[in-house]
């Protein structure tokens, strides 16, 4: 009788534990919207949530394509390149050809761009951080070259009124991002190729050897990213109506650090659109806290930065207790999970870790 | 082999009376919630004795192992070490002080090191690397090297060298960290049957000479009797027999290890396969003409539809590679045709055409953090297009149906690393049946599988053969070949030497002919 309510108590400690760190990140969210809440009056209103989503809209829906891209198992610094590069072709294209032709072509270089980095890695075996390091500086060079390093102002108000449109009073770019996150979630979550995006980045070779193309597999989540830059680049664009060459070079790393804030492992094959929407929403609530509590704003990156570290850090925990919690629970034989090696404690995922055994 | 085995042996009759160098008493470890991985597990290691720990998989052995080298702490119990008494160890460096050393079945060594220099690279108090001049380092090594035959020289990298050079270094390095318990885990699993002789002449020397207690881990029985002088069973975390390895045979070890409910199936081992006449269609199989990928030289070979064939080589045959080829994992030279049709193109188009492969590493081919299903669909997903929906009815029908046919210990929702070696690779070969008339590639079947598991694979890989598929496997262990196959192909670097059908199909003929091509190899 005794021994009963303990059990329920280990059950729940389990349940907890496997399942706290994929909500752990949506918690503290809640919990800063709820003290941003209580001590300002300014917080919640239409006005100030609508601000916030039109200031993470953009980053957020090229956070869409690198939470796909890492889960594959890798990563896109060049964003920001793309970004300011189908800025300048787009405003140049809406100039020579028409709003719509515009656009299109804008899209479609975009693509291009995202494409031209899937074929580096998995055609010439380049290292994603390496590769997109690389096209991204070549593509701001080619933004300065082809805008001679002056803004381009888009002739006409199209784009403009374009970005500015409410459909049932919600903003453009506000839309853009949900409709970005809600064609992530199919993809990621309810697709063949979702499935195999996690496949390859969870254990290449086990994808290999079930007959997963993993070449393609790795190659379309560059694709989509470009995509979605390219997105981003005409929202942009359209609030100033001028394209600015210089635009988007620290994007990169903001959409990097929100994804991975959400608890996206860089490691690949785990994280999902959840969390890459969760860690851009807390990325931009912190900001806006910062500002609605009249802080400093030189202690905001201080803080952002601590918050990137201690997410990752407190992801790494609860996570290896999962797993634990998880073999616990199974089974006491633990056949695939890493052996400790000196009391190295084990990694949390199976397919990255590499024996140490002769090749 | 066997005699100086045996020779060997005597000499260890008087070491009864010898004081234990390392005694675990009444260990018991207990998981929350309420998981008894271990339960008044007690064990005497003595100097100059070979103790082997024989169980199944999730008998215990790991869990003991952890403990006795510091990685985990009991929940009660004690540990004693000769000449020191009680100890405790709060980490695994504790233990490596205390005199306990630990060869994993993956090693901690530094590829880009020479075996020297992984040797005197210790780890201080400080928990700095600190290492040793290089000629100190060579002089350091070879004084413990010489002891053992076959150790590779001191200034080899070891990225050079096989598995058996890696172990030899690893058992050399906790030498020289002053190990006087020496804890080998699964020691022979990657070793092919020359190499695992070598280690045997290798610990039994050590223990004679040096007086170094070798608690040897293992669930290959015939390994373990062979080596030790005493053996002890864990079973459901207790120690539940000890006795001196002449006293017993293979299959009382496996009673013990398996229980009372496990009788009657030990009775149940089928000796022998049943011979069977080539099935009508024969021609329609794999054919394979003049393939040559890494390491083989031009390979003819042919598979019947319904005929189990077998590859049996050790390190270097190239077998392995020589699957992956046919499953388009590995270019390759040649042709290939199943069912009369040529194989082109990469894995997709073998998995359509109807191939089938499991590796004999689990980790690359399976997924830990899925489920079993998800591990199951994944090969049939990439037959529906990248942005077709995924449909989860057929896939949780398909698993449940391997999970009842092949009786799987686990649920379709189940973490697939939380299944046992043996289930897990149940599901491997499972999710290739979901059609008719396959030709399943299968290497090491049974490796890291224990006992209980082996069989049940065997089980299923014949029934397989006889309902019309092709089955084509490679092995490093001759039992297995003869429990499986119908012929036997033997390859020696590349070249196939020998072919053996139906009762011709022997353990020492199969090593023979290995052997002796082999030596031939090496002299021509």
């Amino acid at each position: 009788m005794k021994s009963l309510p303990q059990t329920v108590v280990g059950d729940l400690q389990d349940f907890v534990n496997r399942h706290l760190h994929k909500y752990a990140v949506a918690l503290v969210l809640l919990v800063i919207c709820i003290y941003l809440s209580i001590t300002t009056n300014t917080f919640l209103t239409t006005m100030n949530i609508t601000n916030v989503l039109l200031q993470v809209s953009m980053i957020g829906i090229i956070a869409m394509g690198m939470t796909i891209l890492l889960v594959s198992g890798n990563f896109d610094l060049s964003v920001g390149g793309i970004v300011a590069l189908v800025g300048v072709v787009g405003a140049k294209s809406i100039n020579s050809s028409g709003l719509v032709a515009g656009i299109l072509i804008a899209v479609a270089f975009g693509l291009v761009l995202g494409a031209v980095n899937g074929v580096i890695v998995t055609r010439l075996g380049v290292n994603s951080l390496m590769a997109t390091l690389g096209s991204g500086l070549a593509y701001s060079g080619l933004a300065l070259l082809v805008s001679n390093s002056s803004p381009i102002a888009v002739e006409g108000s199209g784009l403009r009124d374009l970005v500015k449109a409410e459909l049932l009073g919600i903003q453009m770019p506000i839309l853009v991002f949900a409709a970005a996150i809600a064609a992530a979630a199919w993809f990621l979550h309810f697709t063949v190729g979702g499935r195999e995006v996690y496949a390859v980045g969870a254990n290449p070779d086990a994808a290999r050897y079930a007959g997963v193309p993993i070449n393609r597999v790795r190659f379309l989540p560059f694709v989509i990213t470009g995509g979605l830059c390219s997105l981003a680049s005409l929202i942009l664009v359209g609030q100033l109506n001028t394209a600015l060459p210089e635009a988007a070079s620290t994007w990169a790393l903001q959409v990097i650090a929100a994804v991975v804030v959400g608890g996206v492992s860089i490691a690949g094959g785990k994280g999902t659109v959840f969390m890459g929407v969760v860690g851009v929403l807390l990325i931009g609530v912190v900001n806006n806290g910062f500002n609605l509590e009249n802080l400093d704003t030189n202690y905001q990156s201080i803080f952002t930065g601590a918050i990137i570290v201690a997410a990752v850090a407190i992801d790494t925990y609860l996570s290896r207790r999962a797993a634990l919690a998880t073999s616990r629970v199974m089974s006491s034989d633990r056949d695939l999970n890493p052996r400790p090696i000196d009391g190295e404690p084990a990694a949390p995922s199976v397919g990255l870790t590499r024996s140490s055994g002769p090749p | 082999m066997g005699n100086q085995n045996n020779n060997l042996r005597d000499g260890a009759a008087s070491l009864g009376t010898a004081t234990p160098v390392l005694s675990a008493h009444d260990l018991t470890k207990v998981y929350p919630p309420n998981v008894r991985a271990l339960v008044d597990f007690s064990l005497a290691l003595r100097a100059g004795e070979i103790h082997g720990l024989a169980g199944a998989n999730g008998a215990g052995k790991s869990t003991a192992i952890k403990i006795l080298t510091g990685v985990e702490q009991p929940t009660s119990g004690t540990i004693e070490m000769g000449g020191v008494g009680v100890v405790s160890f709060g980490s695994p460096t504790d233990a490596a002080r205390a005199g306990i050393g630990v060869v994993h079945q993956e090693l901690p060594l530094l590829p880009n090191l020479t075996a020297a220099e992984n040797v005197v690279l210790a780890i201080d108090e400080r928990g700095m690397l600190r290492g040793s001049h290089r000629r100190e380092a060579l002089e350091i090594y070879s004084d413990l090297a010489q002891r053992f035959p076959g150790a590779p020289p001191g200034d080899a990298l070891l990225e050079h060298l096989g598995f058996y050079a890696w172990q030899m270094v690893a058992i050399i390095r906790a030498l020289h960290s002053g190990a006087r318990a020496l804890i080998l885990d699964e020691p022979t699993s990657s070793l092919g049957t020359d190499d695992r002789a070598a280690l045997h002449r290798n610990l039994r020397g050590l223990a004679d000479e040096s007086g170094v207690g070798v608690l040897y881990v293992s669930h290959f029985l015939d390994d373990v009797l062979e080596v030790s002088d005493l053996v002890t069973v864990i079973r459901d975390g207790r120690a539940v027999a000890s006795a001196q390895a002449e006293t017993l045979d293979e299959s009382t070890l496996l009673r013990h290890m398996l229980g009372a409910d496990g009788e009657s199936e030990v009775h149940a081992v089928p000796t022998r396969h049943r011979p069977r006449a080539p099935r009508a269609g024969a021609a329609g199989g794999l054919r394979l003409e003049g393939v040559r990928t890494f390491g083989t030289e031009a390979i003819d070979l042919a598979v019947g539809a319904g005929e189990r064939v077998g590859l049996y080589g050790l390190e270097g045959s190239g077998a392995p590679a020589l699957l992956e080829a046919v499953f388009g994992l590995q270019p390759y030279g040649g042709t290939m045709l199943w069912r009369g049709q040529e194989l082109r193109g990469g894995t997709r188009a073998r998995i359509d055409a109807g191939l089938g492969f499991v590796s004999g590493d689990r980790k690359r081919t399976l997924i830990g953090d899925w489920s079993v299903e998800m591990n199951h669909a994944l090969p049939w997903l990439s037959t529906r297009g990248s942005f077709r929906p995924l449909r989860s009815r057929p896939d949780r029908k398909a698993t449940t149906a391997t999970i009842e046919a092949l009786a799987v210990k686990g649920a379709p929702g189940q973490p697939m690393r939380t299944l046992s070696g043996g289930n897990q690779q149940k599901v491997a070969l499972g999710r290739w049946l979901r059609r008719e008339g396959v030709c399943m590639l299968v290497d090491e079947p049974t490796h890291g599988v224990d006992a209980h598991g082996r069989l049940a694979i065997h089980e299923l890989l014949r029934e397989l053969g006889g309902s019309g598929n092709a089955l084509l496997v490679h092995s490093t262990d001759p039992e297995e070949l003869i429990a499986l196959c119908e012929r036997v192909v033997v390859l020696v670097k590349g070249r196939p030497v020998a072919e053996f059908q139906g009762q011709e199909i022997a353990v020492d003929v199969l090593e023979a002919a290995a052997r002796s091509n082999l030596e031939m190899a090496a002299t021509g």
